[in-house]
């Protein structure tokens, strides 16, 4: 089911690397989020499945007006067996835009997913105004009521010194069946990172060794899709190299 | 406000950078942050305290600290304290809290406080329990703080030990860590002026500091655990 202002098209298999992976594009008819938008979105991966869920480029969150403030809740059941890639591109944060939104993902203990979460600042006007505030929320439940992982991140009227000339910030969420690769991904994962030019970034391994946390810190949004990248072909090979 | 020389006392005491909890174990990311080259001078050092201050301890550890302070009994904080594990993304962060809060705690066992006992009894049972602001909540209703008295202690022994890392890595000397001292306390005040709503959730935005303590493990000399 879905509705304004989210579409859903054809799927596709496009993976040459797993065939039976289906890529998902979730379109929205306004192409942007607005002051007063109130967002929700619910994925169900039934067991067994593979889906890489993206949407159609990075969108804009524009100017809100003072008393009022956008939201967005995403909400990614990943059942036994299945392995999700949730890869929005990054939110474009306009200046004055105001933005509540949560990630929740219930995911099975024997099931895989990786997470992306990020943002960057563009005032068209060349003015560096800044959005007035960002509240961006990660929750991951695994069979059990209580949350393994919280990472709620807030910002309300930055000044530009505390972003230290970096533009785009993001995070990324590996988790994984069992914890017995987690080390080794996360020794790769850093040395691939560092090779990353305009990039400032570390692999940590999450509460309840439950996966692996990245920071992103990007001077632009080109070294930020890099890492992106790299972190997505981990969690493939991850995938790939487990035993289901 | 009458001044409580008692209370003081105590602050002095436990606010003491030689206080015996192995606070001189723990750079807070400045260690990472120098060995990156985002931290070489006192204006930087000022930056990151604020940083640390206004945007990790005022909307987190303090938000974890006033509800343990006014939690009802050993499970109630221990609720908190999972809290504070969950919502910690950095294993390195994570390790760095609970050890320095179980250090705390192992003091005031010590000296015999009665919730801090109790409260360990739970700590030694759980290893995601002993986080820094929960273990100062605990102590601190044991050393019968006021909460603005506990805040204080908290927010003050951050600033006394991020400074006090810094000179020990070389970044500033002794006069300029007291100019740093004194730009901290002005903004830890104003942060304590403002009573956070009591729906806060804790929440953080430190990117720089969360990569800097999480590439610790890539660095083969170290001085400081965090």
């Amino acid at each position: 089911m879905f509705a304004w202002p989210f579409v859903l098209t054809r799927s596709f298999h496009v993976d040459a690397d797993r065939p039976g992976r289906l890529s998902v594009i979730v379109q929205t008819g306004s192409g942007a989020v607005h002051g007063e938008d109130c967002l929700t979105q619910r994925f169900v991966l039934h067991p067994g499945t593979d889906v890489c869920l993206t949407n159609q480029g990075a969108t804009s969150v524009h100017r809100a007006d003072p008393a009022v403030l956008a939201t967005e809740t995403v909400k990614l059941h990943v059942s036994s067996g299945s392995s999700l890639e949730y890869l929005p591109e990054p939110r474009i944060m306009f200046p004055d835009a105001a933005l509540r939104q949560c990630i929740e993902l219930d995911c099975a203990d024997d099931a895989s997913a990786l997470v992306v979460d990020a943002f960057t600042m563009h005032d068209p006007g060349g003015h560096a105004r800044g959005f007035r505030e960002l509240e961006s929320v990660f929750r991951l439940r695994r069979s059990v009521p209580e949350p393994l992982m919280v990472d709620r991140s807030r910002l309300y009227r930055p000044q530009d010194a505390i972003f230290r000339g970096y533009r785009a910030f993001g995070s990324a969420y590996l988790v994984r069946p069992s914890p017995h690769d987690l080390v080794a991904t996360q020794a790769a994962l850093m040395v691939a990172l560092d090779e990353i030019s305009g990039l400032y970034a570390a692999a940590s391994v999450m509460p309840a060794s439950s996966g692996l946390g990245v920071r992103l810190a990007a001077l632009d949004l080109r070294s930020l899709r890099a890492a992106v990248e790299i972190i997505k072909r981990a969690h493939r090979r991850t995938c790939a190299s487990a035993a289901w | 406000m009458l001044f409580d020389r008692l209370q003081a006392l105590a602050l002095l005491q436990l606010g003491d950078s030689a206080y015996p909890a192995g606070g001189f174990a723990f750079s807070w990311g400045l260690e990472g942050l120098a060995a990156d080259g985002m931290l070489a001078n006192r204006n930087e050092l000022d930056r990151i305290i604020a940083d640390q201050l206004a945007r990790r301890w005022a909307t987190m550890d303090r938000i974890l600290l006033r509800r343990a302070f006014y939690a009802t009994d050993s499970a109630a904080i221990a609720a908190i304290d999972r809290l504070a594990e969950a919502g910690t993304s950095s294993a390195e962060m994570r390790d760095g809290s609970r050890r320095a809060g179980r250090a705390l705690l192992g003091v005031w066992v010590k000296l015999d406080g009665p919730l801090s006992v109790a409260y360990r009894q739970l700590v030694s049972s759980d290893a995601r329990l002993g986080h820094l602001p929960v273990a100062q909540a605990v102590v601190s209703r044991d050393a019968d703080f006021t909460l603005e008295a506990t805040e204080l202690m908290s927010g003050w022994t951050l600033v006394t030990g991020l400074v006090s890392a810094a000179v020990r890595l070389g970044i500033v000397g002794h006069v300029e860590a007291q100019r740093s001292q004194s730009a901290a306390r002005g903004l830890l005040a104003e942060l304590l002026a403002e009573t956070p709503p009591p729906d806060a959730e804790p929440a953080s935005f430190t990117p720089f500091i969360d990569i800097a303590i999480a590439r610790g493990p890539l660095r083969h000399v170290r001085m400081f655990t965090t």
